[in-house]
């Protein structure tokens, strides 16, 4: 979670890495206790996208205004931080079926993209196909994705609520 | 009232790294307007978080929150000061809840555990692999491996990740490679390297054929390990070092004038350069030793050119009686700008065991040629202040006005004392030990040597 944080602000998944270890380690040079793992969680979040907005600026990128102001609305939006960290905990272990589920085509793709770590316009290259095509692909990919994950939580909910007898 | 289609591909370029700022504001000025495309953000990265997280752990995420490390942790038990305690477990309905609830809370006391502890022992944290930023290139050149390898021309210029290889295929086309702290790869022609390991401080590199040069910046504190089938090569950035790898022998030129090192194999040297920085030759990853020094003498001719060793450039046979021809080839010359430099260039190799050239006073360099343009050519020799220990180049530019016209053949004799040093002013060559001649100009205009030679004194 903290880490998708650092991503949407950095677009760069090894920055965001890098901003939740630096987190991690100013959390334990910090003589903090914390209430509650929420409240852990609420100023973990905050780090991050100060920690964030400090790459952002060393790296001569751009640092919109309304980047800010996504970043409120998608903060205001977002669950309560333990229930988010839960729903996403809950959903990953669906995503490695659904992710077998795929067709090769979709599952070179990911991989590319993700495993390979290659941006868009080196993922269109390598497999010869427009940028545009690639972004329409992926799309697709991350909502077949999204709906396979939601019907089996559905499921296992419904399982379970009947093994409950309720 | 029908509602607008969500765009979807419209959000994937918010988080495509090479996306321009022009198309990364139109997608975040959508996802302003747009609540949908906002949970969709949402739900694509914790996916790509996911997917990224299973490729460099290569464990399913549900298999790391219950596998056996996890396990041993409890809650409560952290070290370090951020003390986690709630009962929030008491808050979730339903058991499933439970058990992720407590996974997730391992997972986090284990990650500010571990990091913890890495911090403790060494006060670095391991950063992920970083990948290295191809910014220049000439004619044909592969980044990738396997199937999926990106071939120039390129849409955009590539990364070259852990695991790939970088290729040039022809006698034209090299690379440049910057990485994350300034300093440069450059390939040259012919070459392939795979790159084995690539950290903040580290870059190993496997060199299958051809060579790479690495022009370490400054202060850099990121360690090069170059391994070829004959030579494992390390060194670290110091002041004005540049580095040349090659398979068959090993070029390590620090160009502030300190250490210069070559070997085949048997003939390993090991050397100080730089700033009192160690740099390593080793055979087979062995200690190696200081050879004999070899015996020194005043001569040199190419006569007999069949065996001599041609670094750059094309040996053609003789089809008749005519001189044996060396063609100019081009060459990627990086000079201490750290700009790569194209030149056409013939080279030949004077040093050879058991013998070494010596320059005298009164020493000239000898070379008859042609060329199909009229232009400027450079006579460089390289020399050793004694065996392994680079002193400088020393060229002169001879103005085609003193050669010949195009197609005609010339003859050009440089007396010693007329050649310049190119790195060290007022550096004397006297003394010094002659490595290798080389004859090239800027431009390609069909250059050809005919013969090359160092007469002693008269």
């Amino acid at each position: 979670m903290l880490v998708r944080s650092g991503l949407l602000i950095t677009h760069d998944y090894h920055a965001a890495e890098d901003i939740y270890q630096n987190m991690v380690i100013k959390s334990l040079d910090t003589d903090l206790t914390f209430a509650s793992v929420s409240s852990l969680l609420v100023w973990c979040r905050k780090v991050v996208r100060t920690e964030g907005i400090e790459w952002l600026k060393k790296h001569g990128r751009e640092i919109a205004l309304d980047d800010s102001r996504l970043l409120d609305m998608m903060d205001a939006e977002s669950m309560d931080e333990l229930k988010e960290s839960q729903y996403f905990a809950a959903r990953a272990e669906l995503l490695d079926d659904c992710l077998k589920k795929l067709s090769s085509e979709s599952q070179r793709i990911l991989s590319l993209r993700y495993g390979s770590d290659r941006s868009c316009a080196e993922v269109a290259s390598v497999m010869e196909i427009s940028l545009e095509s690639v972004y329409k692909r992926l799309s697709r990919i991350h909502l077949a994705l999204r709906d396979c994950v939601n019907t089996k939580l559905i499921g296992s909910t419904l399982r379970e609520k009947l093994s409950n007898g309720s | 009232m029908d509602r607008e289609p969500i765009d979807y591909a419209l959000v994937m370029r918010y988080v495509d790294e090479s996306a321009s700022d022009e198309e990364r504001r139109r997608a975040r000025d959508y996802l302003l307007q747009s609540p949908e495309a906002r949970a969709f953000l949402v739900e694509v990265a914790g996916q790509m978080v996911h997917l990224i997280d299973h490729h460099n752990s290569n464990l399913p995420l549900s298999d790391m929150l219950s596998g056996p490390n996890s396990c041993t942790l409890q809650i409560g038990e952290n070290p370090g000061p951020v003390a986690i305690k709630t009962g929030g477990p008491e808050k979730i309905g339903s058991q499933g809840f439970r058990r992720i609830y407590a996974a997730t809370l391992l997972a986090i006391a284990g990650l500010l555990l571990a990091t913890f502890m890495i911090f403790r022992e060494s006060g670095v944290v391991e950063s992920p692999p970083r990948s290295i930023q191809v910014t220049d290139y000439r004619s044909e050149l592969s980044v990738g491996h396997g199937s999926e390898k990106l071939k120039s021309p390129f849409r955009e210029l590539p990364r070259v990740y852990v695991g790939d290889s970088v290729e040039t295929h022809s006698w034209f086309s090299w690379g440049e490679l910057k990485l994350e702290s300034g300093s440069r790869l450059t390939l040259m022609v012919n070459s392939s390297v795979h790159i084995r390991s690539l950290t903040k401080d580290r870059l190993e590199l496997d060199l299958i054929s051809g060579g790479v040069r690495v022009s370490a910046m400054k202060d850099d504190p990121m360690e090069f390990v170059v391994h070829s089938d004959r030579l494992k090569v390390v060194t670290r950035g110091s002041d004005t070092l540049v580095w040349d790898f090659n398979f068959m022998r090993a070029l390590a030129g620090c160009y502030s004038g300190s250490a210069d090192v070559t070997g085949t194999g048997d003939e390993m040297q090991k050397v100080l350069v730089g700033a009192g920085e160690m740099a390593s030759i080793g055979y087979n990853e062995a200690e190696f030793e200081v050879g004999p020094q070899p015996l020194v003498v005043d001569r040199w001719s190419s006569e007999g050119m069949n065996s001599v060793e041609l670094g750059t450039g094309l040996w053609k046979k003789p089809t008749g009686p005519e001189q044996v021809k060396l063609l100019a080839a081009p060459k990627t010359y990086i000079l201490n700008d750290y700009k790569p430099h194209q030149i056409q260039e013939v080279m030949v190799g004077v040093w050879r065991r058991p013998n070494v050239v010596g320059l005298k006073q009164g020493s000239r360099l000898v070379v008859t040629g042609k060329y199909e343009k009229a232009s400027p050519i450079t006579f460089s020799l390289r020399t050793h202040l004694t065996f392994g220990k680079f002193l400088d180049l020393f060229n002169k530019t001879v103005d085609p006005a003193q050669l010949a016209a195009a197609g005609q053949s010339w003859r050009v004799e440089i007396p010693l004392e007329e050649m310049q040093p190119v790195f060290n002013p007022g550096q004397d060559p006297t003394g010094s030990l002659l490595f290798n001649i080389s004859i090239y100009s800027y431009e390609a205009i069909g250059l050809e040597v005919n013969s090359v030679e160092l007469r002693p004194p008269d």
